[in-house]
């Protein structure tokens, strides 16, 4: 009988067995972005029974040139419900599960622990580690990739070599760097075809580690430079230091300060911010990350004034809040202390006002003169 | 180039620069005055790019992952690797 695995049952030394066991297996993909669109496609098409998708991101134009599940319909839009629902359709004997979140300390033992395999195709070192560390601890295989500009990597984790040796990313770079060392999440520029040809390494790996076929890539660091055209096979060794670093438990992992980043604020405009005042008002507050001489004033109930500058050490004036509505003059530093609140207080809606004070005036003349 | 340059020249220590360093050094390849060990190397780098020394980076000698100690010679191949973030 035909069926859609057929080429690939037919292949010498992966055959029946191996796509039973495909079948049998799960795979998680941490970031909807750049790795993991592509990842996906083929993780999904070669027959895996079930699928995760993980990612807290909204879909972006400046996301179509790689992330190549999504169109402009899917504009603003959570990643990983979006490319779950194109997945399925298009695969339907898999089953898809997303996660429209991003991966914390809090989540990420109960999201890692139902699935047999993880790929890491975040954006960020403190992701990177949380996931390296947490399936060190839950024993789950790490296919990891990660671009910079036109370079890219990728290895397999916590997965025996030849050899029966198994290794870990802090083996490799014991500490994430810090931000002022190493920025996070620049805007930085990539071919779309760099993650692209990655992703699929990525998801080559994972049918290799599921199935057996072939030799994974553990105990090793492949890096690839498009724009030479070259490859470099580094053979990773036991690093003392890094492995001191791990965290021994998953109390201890869940309890650490991974100090993560950039998880990107959700925004909103000022006619959503008034609907919602005016429906939950004891729920919310409005807060000012302006200085303090900076006019106009807002003039609405429980607005309180925090500058951007001494959010941190302030933080805790906000912790009864559900909802915090942030502005400043503009949009741009609100978009900063969403950011650091965040951090805070990963369980409250936290979100940005988009344009600022500046909007507030334009939104109130047009409400106005539509009376 | 007389003798004694091609001897120094021969000495001389080719190292393959990755990600953020190739791009902090200008150069995803430069050359060093010999030295023995890993971290003479090290120091000898950030020396000649000071920018680097901000960088956390691991370095591999002949494609194997190196220490403070690992010796180095002319005839080896030496990679700096610094982490990358991106998806």
């Amino acid at each position: 009988m035909q069926s859609r695995f057929e080429r690939q049952v037919n292949l010498n030394g992966f055959g029946e067995e191996a796509q039973r066991k495909l079948r049998q297996s799960s795979v998680l993909v941490i970031g909807v972005g750049g790795l993991g669109c592509p990842a996906l496609q083929y993780l999904s098409a070669a027959g895996f029974g079930r699928v995760g998708l993980a990612d807290g991101d909204r879909v972006e134009i400046s996301n179509l040139n790689r992330q190549i599940l999504f169109s402009e319909g899917d504009l603003g839009k959570p990643k990983a419900s979006t490319a779950s629902r194109l997945l399925s359709h298009i695969h339907p004997d898999s089953s898809f599960i997303a996660f429209d979140e991003f991966i914390r300390t809090k989540n990420v033992v109960p999201i890692l622990s139902g699935f047999d395999i993880i790929l890491d195709g975040s954006d960020n070192f403190e992701t990177r580690y949380l996931i390296n560390d947490a399936c060190a601890l839950l024993g789950k295989a790490l296919v990891f990739g990660a671009v910079h500009q036109s370079e890219g990597q990728i290895s397999v984790f916590h997965h025996a070599d030849e050899k029966g040796r198994i290794f870990n990313y802090r083996d490799l770079h014991p500490d994430p760097p810090s931000r002022d060392q190493i920025p996070n999440c620049q805007q930085n520029g990539v071919l779309g075809v760099l993650p692209g040809t990655l992703g699929l390494m990525m998801a080559s790996e994972a049918i290799k580690i599921a199935t057996g076929y072939g030799k994974t890539l553990a105990g090793k660091m492949l890096y690839y430079n498009l724009q030479q055209t070259s490859f470099y096979e580094l053979e990773i060794g036991q690093n003392e230091k890094g492995r001191k670093k791990m965290p021994h438990t998953i109390q201890e992992l869940e309890s650490r300060d991974y100090n993560l980043p950039c998880i990107q604020s959700k925004e909103m405009d000022w006619a959503e911010v008034l609907k919602m005042w005016i429906d939950k008002p004891k729920v919310h507050v409005i807060l000012d990350v302006r200085d303090l001489h900076e006019k106009p004033e807002l003039e609405m109930a429980a607005c309180i004034r925090i500058p951007l500058q001494f959010l941190k050490e302030q933080a805790r004036l906000l912790a009864s809040a559900d909802t915090i509505l942030i502005f400043c003059q503009s949009g741009g530093r609100s978009r900063e202390a969403a950011a650091i609140l965040n951090r805070i207080f990963p369980d409250k809606n936290i979100f940005s006002i988009k344009g600022g004070i500046d909007a507030y005036a334009k939104t109130m003349k047009i409400q106005f003169d539509e009376r | 180039m007389d003798t004694q340059d091609q001897n120094l020249k021969s000495q001389e220590i080719k190292v393959m620069a990755f990600g953020i360093l190739a791009e902090k050094m200008n150069a995803s390849e430069c050359s060093i005055p010999s030295v023995r060990t890993v971290s003479e190397l090290q120091k000898k780098i950030e020396e000649l790019y000071p920018e680097v020394s901000r960088i956390p980076y691991s370095i591999a000698v002949d494609r194997k992952l190196a220490h403070a100690d690992t010796p180095v010679s002319a005839q080896n191949e030496i990679a700096l690797l610094p982490p990358f973030s991106g998806g």
